[in-house]
């Protein structure tokens, strides 16, 4: 049995709508509304959905860049909102965060060298003499020439600056990487290389990964398992195979069916669902993908479905799913 | 075989910046055919929106110019053309479809005028006719309520409306060819589905040929019948869709193909080119791909391969194949 490394627990963060009027809280936007779910040792979690569903806004909360307005995260069975501050020092060294775009996520007036090299400083990893060594270690890591330690973020290609991102994640020896759309900002024959390296050093240093993308085919590359976010919300989340082969959810099925062919010869007839992701206020109570969903049923309209176990760690949060599953 | 609606011969647009000429379209040849879908693939840098821009005659004279090639549509050369005469054409015989319809749309104009607009200038309706007119373009591209769309403005509509609405203003005229550059890649992905669909529904029924210019060879796969490669201002491969996926000869198409990843593909490690794409004008002689190339030898260094038919009307630029 693996141990969990991260637990969430009906995490949700509302942001509160801007300028006067009483009807403040309802108008609230609710990036994430209640998502539970478990990451355990050693395994890549992958974290699909459209724009706009709340997954970065996940994944800031995760790493603590953010405040949960309700609900718990534990790491390692400790909840992170009880921490003292010295403890949670150390949790930010075991979390780290690869964010979608580097350029925007590197400062241009430091070298790339110092860059990597800041969070041993903050942390006190390493003796000043030593830290030009690791930094060493870790480009070598993350496949840099040293020569590239006194170059700016401009002067590198969107690969490389991707890896200076891995890098600087890497220099703090984290356990778990949170990696926002690592991927999405790249060229695919860069992508790959990225993809191969992630996954490399995984391997190598024993890692496990909150993977977030909007692409399934990079999700369904590299995660063990998938969960799938419709408005704040965790829809369904099962094992790669089981997601990918037979989707409970009509929103995954969506996903799969709008997904483009990878041969020009499969081809085939889709079932898109009508519409677009609604803003998260304009539907209260009942399920969140009814309006778009071919088989919304009244219960959809009263009830909000809660994520059912199908069997074999395979979770959908679905009426009519769980109306027709076999015990 | 069918006619040919426009041609594209040896096209070179350079621009001029502070560091020097940047040859972003270096020699590019393309034939497209009436009511077919010609794919243009490439990553980031490699020319194909340029060629785009120059089909329409859209480089900025400022910045740069169609520096030598000829591009013949219906009998005509659109590089010498008077800018006069390609107003006529632009937006009624050829038009465009950008990436991003947010910054194409005006913000303050509403999406009836915008699209009115189009009948009014390239048809000479008068605003009430055009505005019948533009009711019946969106609805046809399935914009839901499209009298009342008329007096709102693109903030108030989401990502896909607005492609939507881009759409309705390139079809108004019934062009012979839409160029659409990119015309997904900034949606969601079931939103993405629903315009491919919508481009080929309505390509159908208005017999227009189609430039489809994007990075994702997924986007090809479903909604291309012929397929051009570019790399760093070149075509590299050139081929109907089945035989680019079937049998791909050129090895930049190959790497491409085996970089993309997916579920099928799991826990293996991707076949990757090394490298990254070459900024435009760093070659210097030679074949662009060979720095990448795990197949280069000497040759590749010296003399820059040609496009040599396979047969089939199958083309590639590589001195081994």
């Amino acid at each position: 049995m693996q141990r969990s490394m991260l637990e969430v627990k009906k995490l949700k963060k509302y942001y509160p709508a801007k300028g006067p009027g009483f009807l403040k809280a309802r108008t609230a936007t609710k990036a994430v509304d209640g998502v539970d779910f478990t990451l355990d040792c050693g395994e890549t979690l992958g974290l699909v959905g459209e724009s706009g569903c709340g997954k970065s806004t996940l994944a800031r909360l995760i790493v603590g860049l953010i405040k949960p307005t309700e609900g718990d995260i534990y790491f390692e069975g400790r909840s992170i909102s009880d921490m003292t501050r010295g403890d949670m020092r150390r949790v930010r060294r075991d979390i780290q965060f690869v964010f979608q775009d580097p350029y925007a996520s590197l400062n241009p007036r430091m070298t790339v060298g110092n860059i990597v090299g800041e969070p041993l400083k903050i942390h006190r990893l390493v003796k000043d003499k030593y830290r030009k060594d690791r930094i060493r270690e870790l480009f070598d890591l993350v496949g840099l020439e040293p020569q590239h330690m006194s170059r700016y973020p401009h002067q590198l290609s969107s690969g490389q600056r991707q890896r200076i991102g891995i890098a600087r994640a890497l220099a703090v020896s984290p356990r778990l990487i949170v990696c926002d759309e690592p991927v999405s900002a790249l060229d695919v024959s860069v992508q790959a290389q990225i993809i191969n390296l992630l996954q490399d050093l995984k391997q190598r240093l024993g890692l496990t990964y909150l993977f977030i993308a909007h692409d399934l085919g990079v999700i369904g590359h590299i995660s063990d398992r998938v969960a799938v976010m419709y408005m704040g919300r965790i829809v369904e989340i099962a094992h790669r195979d089981r997601l990918f082969g037979s989707p409970a959810h009509p929103y995954t099925k969506a996903l799969l069916s709008a997904t483009p062919a990878a041969h020009p010869k499969h081809r085939k007839e889709r079932r898109i669902p009508e519409g677009e992701v609604t803003g998260s206020g304009c539907l209260n109570g009942g399920c969140r993908f009814r309006n778009r969903c071919p088989g919304a049923v009244p219960l959809c309209d009263e009830a909000e479905p809660e994520l059912f176990d199908l069997g074999g760690g395979h979770l959908c949060a679905c009426h009519r799913v769980k109306g027709t599953h076999r015990f | 075989m069918g006619e040919i609606v426009l041609s594209v011969k040896g096209l070179k647009t350079y621009f001029y910046t502070k560091s020097g000429v940047v040859p972003a379209v270096d020699g590019l040849d393309l034939e497209l055919e009436r009511g077919e879908t010609l794919g243009i693939v490439g990553e980031s840098g490699c020319g194909k929106s340029t060629a785009a821009l120059s089909i329409m005659g859209l480089i900025p004279s400022t910045e740069g110019r169609v520096e030598q090639g000829e591009i013949l549509f219906k009998g005509r050369n659109l590089v010498t053309l008077p800018r006069v005469e390609m107003r006529k054409i632009r937006g009624r015989e050829i038009s465009m479809v950008f990436q991003e319809p947010m910054t194409s749309l005006n913000p303050v104009l509403t999406i009836g005028r915008q699209v009115a607009e189009v009948f009014v200038v390239h048809r000479g309706l008068n605003q009430r006719e055009a505005l019948k007119e533009t009711i019946k373009m969106l609805s046809l591209v399935g914009l839901p309520m499209p009298e009342l769309r008329l007096r709102e403005y693109s903030h108030q509509l989401s990502g896909g409306m607005r492609q939507r609405v881009m759409i309705a203003m390139a079809l108004a005229c019934k062009p012979d060819v839409l160029i659409a550059d990119e015309p997904t890649s900034a949606l969601d992905v079931t939103v993405q589905a629903q315009i491919l669909q919508l481009i080929n529904e309505l390509k159908e029924r208005l017999g227009t040929a189609i430039i489809l210019i994007t990075h994702d060879l997924g986007v090809v796969a479903e909604a291309a019948e012929k397929v051009l490669v570019m790399y760093a201002g070149k075509a590299v491969e050139y081929s109907d869709v089945n035989g680019i996926f079937d049998n791909p000869e050129h090895p930049y198409t190959k790497g491409l193909l085996a970089s993309i990843p997916g579920h099928k593909k799991h826990g293996q490690r991707l076949d990757v080119m090394e490298g990254s794409t070459p900024n435009p004008g760093d070659h210097s002689g030679g074949c662009r791909f060979y720095p990448r190339c795990r197949y280069a030898r000497g040759i590749c260094r010296t003399s820059e391969p040609e496009l040599f038919d396979l047969g089939g009307g199958h083309l590639c630029a590589c001195h081994f194949v």
